[in-house]
């Protein structure tokens, strides 16, 4: 229950008028409710006594009268419930994204997409219950059963304490049965989710599957998992069918005994049928949403599971601070500089390992070296990614640590070797991050990434929705659109990683001619597995094993022993037919023979 | 255009084509429908009698209560002294008994007849308890096995389909079918249509009962029902329209969240994050806004309902009252009817929301029907005959192939492949050199012409034993994220660890297998395994070589995999190429060098065949494209 408080507390008091409201109009709409008995008893009571039509004329009235009241309290309590609950959920969903999107690639890099994605979208939708009709009908009860037992009290105090055993009995049950069920349920949703994860993988791969005719091992696989998932449920379904039923048996035993003492009290004179009525009617009221009783320690206790794994995504440690006293890096030349920077992933030690280079402006440099020699994650730390484990990256001379996260990516392009896009228009796409863009500038950066003539055979033009959802790029078109995003920018350090990889060579060819442009006047890292990317760089620097084995030109080092050597000798041998869509024709083909 | 309109646009995508969403698309009637879904039932015919037994049962003793109630207040009122319940066979023994007590404890009339009838209706109500329960339990349970064999039954059809379908039909669409299509199906058949027969009967026997006690006073629920069950219906109107708007305004949320956690390095990248936390703002307004809509209709109906059971009250204190006052009933008759508006009131709520839900179970079925009612174009044909094992010799007779009908890729596609032979495909981007691979590994039917194996006509043998003896290897090949074992098993599902580390030594991956922490047994997500593009691939390469298949089909992957893995795999495909029939759409020059014929596609046909030697003599097509190549193959 506290982690639920500690959670849902703070969001409340955002909203106290929207609370209070719900509070106040739960209050009226009970005690209207506990009225309709009373007035029942009265009017029964006079008839008795006076035997007189006007008495019930009049106590209809009332009834209707109360009956208009409860209609008016019962939807404002319900118009506060809702808005109370969507307030506070839009406020959750919100700071949720908030935190996400300023946590630091450090932490995505142990959590999975889906865990995170579970976690904002399930656990959020699972408040919902409590909010909008948990509360709601906690308080409902609570004032009902205050309500009646104050009547019954000025009745009887016998019958109202017997009265009073009623929720003590619901309380004690529903918490003893409540952990147990909780698993239960809880169980049957995550094996939902994994029988659809199955089948969700199941078709996306279904190539896969019947290239190797595995649909029957398929079947058989999937049909564990429904299997698993309709035990699960089948378990569910017992606590469903114990819970309902039960609730209404515990329900009627309080009706006897009322009935019971009731009757010999009114056999004895002690109280009028009037008040017999009303203790009827009051219990019979309880009833209603006491069936629910049950359903509520579920609720409880699916929320409290909810607001400890989110508890978890707003307090997890920001790994990377700004400095308190951080200035913003303004006027930069590009000097690049790494000290002694060793780097160690959380799973993964010794990415990097007492690195050190100076990178003068403007110098363009290639990166080479195997996967997971450590290429990435040195781009990572000049962006401040991730910060070195030890030693300083300095950009101008200057730790980049002493800057704000912000100034310090303003002045630092990256070309990504996923060329992501957002479902978003093209324009967007570009000008993204940038504020008050104009289309003559999106427009120069699209013509320098060589996509702007693309972009106008698109029937929208830069209005043409692209991403997951939108319009389909190939993956060459889809580079282009990413490189123009990083130009626009105009940084003075531009990295590409990787970043020509899905590109067709003709392609290839407008893109480095722009790169060429571009890079003139910045700072230029390129990680490139195409000999093309090679022509137009100072210097090449090899990567192994997370250590700089290799520093120099290409005529340097071309024949040295090392990775290099490899690697020319390699692209040699292994001529790549990729497309074969254009159409210069002026190439001499001496190298053809082998 | 402003941010609002450009989030509106992009909101617009999302659109999915309602039109599939609507009844009766599919043109099956109602009636077939309930058929359908009764099928799925019918093994549990003796449950069903059960279960509607004690549903009789069920609403003739929550009828009863009351009645038993009824009697103890007149007893204890002393309205009446004749008889106790006014029905002789149940009067007399009750009455015995009561007798029976009060001798034996020597307790006074009004405490022994108190003692009996509490006993009484403890009894009944018991029995309530242990029969719902029972009947809850029952037919949830059938309705959860109605559910498993027809999501079963789903799936199969789904891998039975050929790839026309699964092209057409996007990923979430189908899990729509088998997720939420299904549950409203079962909340219909597991529950939903017994209990509001049970509550129809419980609503009949009630009104009898009550009209039998007092005619004149039963006209107040008689009057009401009706108006509670058509604010029920109309209730559920409303809120359909408004509770699709949720959906649709959550689905779009939930991508965008998506999207943002995928793209999180772009947007770290270019300090967009407050940019984005600003358009999710907007998305996350335009869900609640919808969500408190629909919710609001809910806040209107529900309190008009039990607003109607308060007038109720009102109406039997009324009328009730004025019939006590001219001594026409009693007080326990007013206690009763007291009592029966509320147990009248709650089934008569759920009967009108009924209709929807039934609405709702037949448009799942509909769609449910629908998926497994589509013929595959290429049928698995089971009862077939195996193809024996194969040489690898393969004839294209006049084949004719089309995606889309009216638009031919092919017109008569012939091709000779004697068995052992290595043939690569090259030609332009879209020119039909997939199509080959489709056609050969059967993923799509052709329209007209014979594909033999061994002479064989492929179509009157079973397709899996065809499958068997082939692999077909896509260029986006999609790995499974479970482990690498299970990845390599796709290949052969009862390799040895053995095996499996042979095949991965072949490929040059042993030693990285290895050297991981959990082995064979490291999952390949796309955050925990971490393997490169080339690794992937010679992974997907291992799985063939346990497959050991006698053709193989292989598009070579165009996208860059770095030098180092790159060199690993032109070894495993020549390894891969070694013995067996081979189709290989080439992007390596080592590798179509290596071929014994190259065939070169263009406009559904082939242009140029021959050896490398021959093609470059000739100096068409191929020659170009050796030409343009070598170009960017130059460093400086």
């Amino acid at each position: 229950m506290r982690e639920i408080f500690e959670l849902l507390g703070p969001y409340v008091k955002r909203h106290k008028l929207i609370f209070l409201s719900l509070n106040v109009t739960t209050i009226f709409a009970a005690t209207s409710q506990i009225l309709i008995p009373v007035t029942v008893n009265y009017t029964i009571d006079r008839i008795d006594r006076f035997q007189n039509r006007s008495v019930i004329i009049q106590g209809f009235f009332i009834i209707v009268l109360l009956t208009f009241m409860d209609l008016i309290f019962q939807m404002g309590q319900r118009f506060s419930a809702n808005r109370l609950a969507q307030n506070v959920i839009f406020d959750i969903r919100q700071d949720l994204f908030q935190t996400l999107q300023h946590q630091e690639l450090e932490y995505y890099a142990s959590e999975s997409v889906g865990q995170i994605m579970s976690r904002t979208i399930e656990e959020v939708f699972s408040l919902r219950d409590i909010l909008t009709w948990g509360y709601r009908l906690t308080a409902l009860i609570f004032w009902l059963f205050v309500g009646s037992f104050i009547v019954m009290v000025q009745v009887s105090l016998e019958m109202a304490l017997i009265f009073l055993i009623l929720p003590i009995f619901l309380v004690v049950i529903t918490k003893r049965s409540s952990a147990r069920n909780v698993k239960l349920f809880y169980d049957a949703r995550f094996k939902y989710g994994a029988m659809n994860e199955t089948l969700a993988e199941n078709l996306t791969g279904i190539q896969t599957v019947k290239s190797f005719g595995r649909e029957d091992e398929q079947t058989a696989a999937f049909n564990i998992k429904n299997q698993e998932f309709y035990e699960s449920s089948l378990k569910t379904v017992g606590v469903r069918a114990s819970l309902t039923s039960g609730m209404i048996f515990l329900i009627s035993f309080g009706i006897i005994a009322l009935v019971l003492i009731g009757g010999v009290y009114v056999e004895q004179g002690r109280i009028s049928p009037g008040n017999f009525i009303a203790f009827m009617l009051l219990v019979l009221q309880i009833s209603i949403p006491g069936r629910f009783v049950g359903f509520l320690g579920i609720i409880i206790q699916n929320t409290q599971s909810a607001a400890l794994r989110l508890s978890e995504i707003f307090e997890a440690p920001v790994v990377l601070e700004e400095k308190p006293d951080a200035e913003s890096l303004d006027d930069v030349k590009g000097d690049l500089g790494f000290e002694n920077v060793s780097f160690d992933y959380p799973k993964k030690p010794g990415a990097l390992e007492n690195i050190n280079l100076i990178i003068p402006a403007g110098q363009k440099v290639a990166l080479l070296g195997p996967t997971g020699s450590g290429k990435s994650s040195l781009i990572n730390l000049i962006a401040r990614f991730f910060d070195p484990t030890t030693g300083k990256v300095t950009i101008d001379g200057k730790d980049i640590s002493q800057f704000t996260l912000k100034s310090l990516r303003k002045h630092i392009g990256i070309v990504h070797q996923e060329s992501f896009l957002f479902t978003l228009p093209i324009f967007d796409n570009i000008a993204f991050g940038k504020e008050n863009v104009t289309i003559d500038e999106v427009e120069a950066a699209a013509k320098a990434a060589q996509i702007h003539d693309f972009i106008m055979t698109l029937e929208d033009g830069y209005e043409t929705i692209v991403g997951e959802r939108g319009v389909t790029l190939s993956g060459g078109e889809r580079q282009r659109v990413t490189i123009a995003r990083t130009l626009l920018h105009n940084p003075k350090i531009l990295i590409f990683d990787d970043s020509v990889s899905a590109v067709d060579p003709e392609t290839e060819g407008r893109i480095q001619n722009a790169l060429a442009t571009a890079s003139e006047t910045r700072t230029t890292i390129i990680i490139s597995q195409r000999p093309s990317s090679l022509r137009y760089v100072d210097r090449i620097i090899v990567l192994d094993l997370g250590v700089i084995t290799q520093d120099g030109t290409h005529a340097e080092l071309r024949n040295v022993d090392g990775i290099y050597k490899n690697f020319m000798d390699a692209i040699e041998g292994q001529i790549k037919f990729l497309d074969w869509d254009f159409d210069e024709s002026q190439v001499k083909i001496k190298e053809m023979s082998d | 255009m402003s941010i609002k309109e450009r989030r509106k646009k992009a909101a617009s995508i999302h659109t999915d084509s309602e039109r599939e969403e609507k009844r009766g698309s599919f043109g099956y009637s109602d009636s077939f429908l309930f058929k359908f879904m009764f099928r799925y039932m019918t093994p549990y015919r003796a449950e069903l009698i059960l279960v509607s037994f004690i549903m009789l049962l069920f609403a003739m003793t929550t009828a009863v209560g009351p009645i038993v109630l009824m009697a103890a207040i007149n007893r204890f009122t002393g309205d009446s002294t004749a008889g106790l319940f006014g029905i002789d066979f149940i009067d007399n023994p009750v009455e015995d008994l009561i007798a029976f007590i009060q001798t034996t404890f020597s307790l006074s009339t009004v405490w022994a007849e108190a003692t009996i009838l509490s006993i009484i209706y403890l009894v009944v109500q018991f029995l309530v308890f242990i029969l719902n329960k029972k009947q809850i339990n029952m037919i949830g349970s059938v309705g959860l096995r109605a559910e498993l064999a027809m999501r079963l039954d789903m799936f199969r059809q789904l891998q039975e389909l050929d790839l026309s379908y699964h092209d057409k039909n996007e990923v979430g669409r189908i899990m729509s079918r088998l997720t939420s299509d299904l549950t409203a199906i079962r909340e219909m058949l597991g529950g939903q249509v017994i209990l509001n027969i049970a509550n129809l009967i419980t609503v009949v026997i009630v009104m009898v009962v009550i009209y039998s006690i007092d005619p004149v006073l039963s006209l107040v629920p008689t009057i009401f029902i009706p108006i509670v069950f058509a604010i029920g219906v109309i209730s559920r109107r409303y809120t359909r329209e408004r509770r699709k708007e949720t959906r649709r305004t959550n689905s779009i949320m939930m991508a965008n969240i998506g999207e943002s956690i995928a793209g999180i390095k772009v947007t770290k990248g270019h300090n967009r994050e407050g940019q984005n936390i600003e358009f999710f703002r907007g998305l996350n307004e335009a869900n609640r806004k919808a969500t408190i809509h629909a919710d609001d209709m809910n806040a209107i109906f529900f309190p008009i309902l039990l607003a109607t059971s308060f007038l109720g009250i009102a109406f039997i204190v009324l009328v009730g009252g004025i019939r006590l006052l001219d001594g026409l009933l009693t007080i326990g008759v007013l206690v009763a009817f007291l009592n029966y508006n509320i147990i009248l009131f709650r089934p008569v709520i759920l009967l009108g929301q009924f209709y929807q839900q039934l609405q709702d179970a037949l448009t799942g079925a509909e769609r449910v029907y629908a998926l497994l009612d589509t013929k595959t174009k290429v049928p698995m044909n089971r009862d077939y005959p195996d193809l024996p094992p194969i040489e690898g010799e393969v004839l294209f007779e006049k084949i004719k192939f089309e995606y889309v009908p009216g638009t031919p890729v092919y017109q008569q596609f012939s091709l000779m492949v004697p068995a052992g032979h290595v043939v690569a495909f090259v030609g332009k981007t879209g020119a039909g050199k997939s199509t080959i691979i489709n056609i050969l590994s059967r993923m799509y039917e052709f329209q007209e012409g014979v594909l033999k194996i061994d002479g064989r006509d492929i179509t009157n043998y079973s397709l899996q034993s065809y499958r068997r003896q082939i692999a077909a290897v896509p260029q986006d090949f999609f790995l499974l994220s479970a482990s690498i074992r299970e990845n390599l098993r796709l290949g052969d599902p009862q390799a040895s660890e053995e095996d499996m580390f042979k095949a991965l030594e072949a490929v040059g991956l042993e030693e990285y297998v290895r050297s991981m922490e959990n082995g064979l047994d490291t999952p390949l997500q796309e955050r925990g395994g971490r393997l490169s593009v080339g690794q992937r691939q010679l992974i997907v390469f291992a799985a063939v070589l346990l497959a050991n298949p006698r053709i193989l089909i292989l598009d070579e992957a165009t996208s860059s995999i770095d030098v180092f893995s790159e060199l690993k795999i032109q070894k495993a495909i020549k390894l891969l190429l070694a013995d067996r029939t081979a189709f290989i759409i080439a992007h390596r020059l080592s590798t179509i060098r290596a071929a014994d014929t190259i065939v070169v596609i263009d406009e559904g046909d082939i242009v140029e065949q021959g050896t490398h030697d021959e093609l470059i003599q000739l100096q068409g097509h191929y020659h170009e494209l050796v030409k343009n190549q070598i170009q960017l193959a130059e460093v400086t």
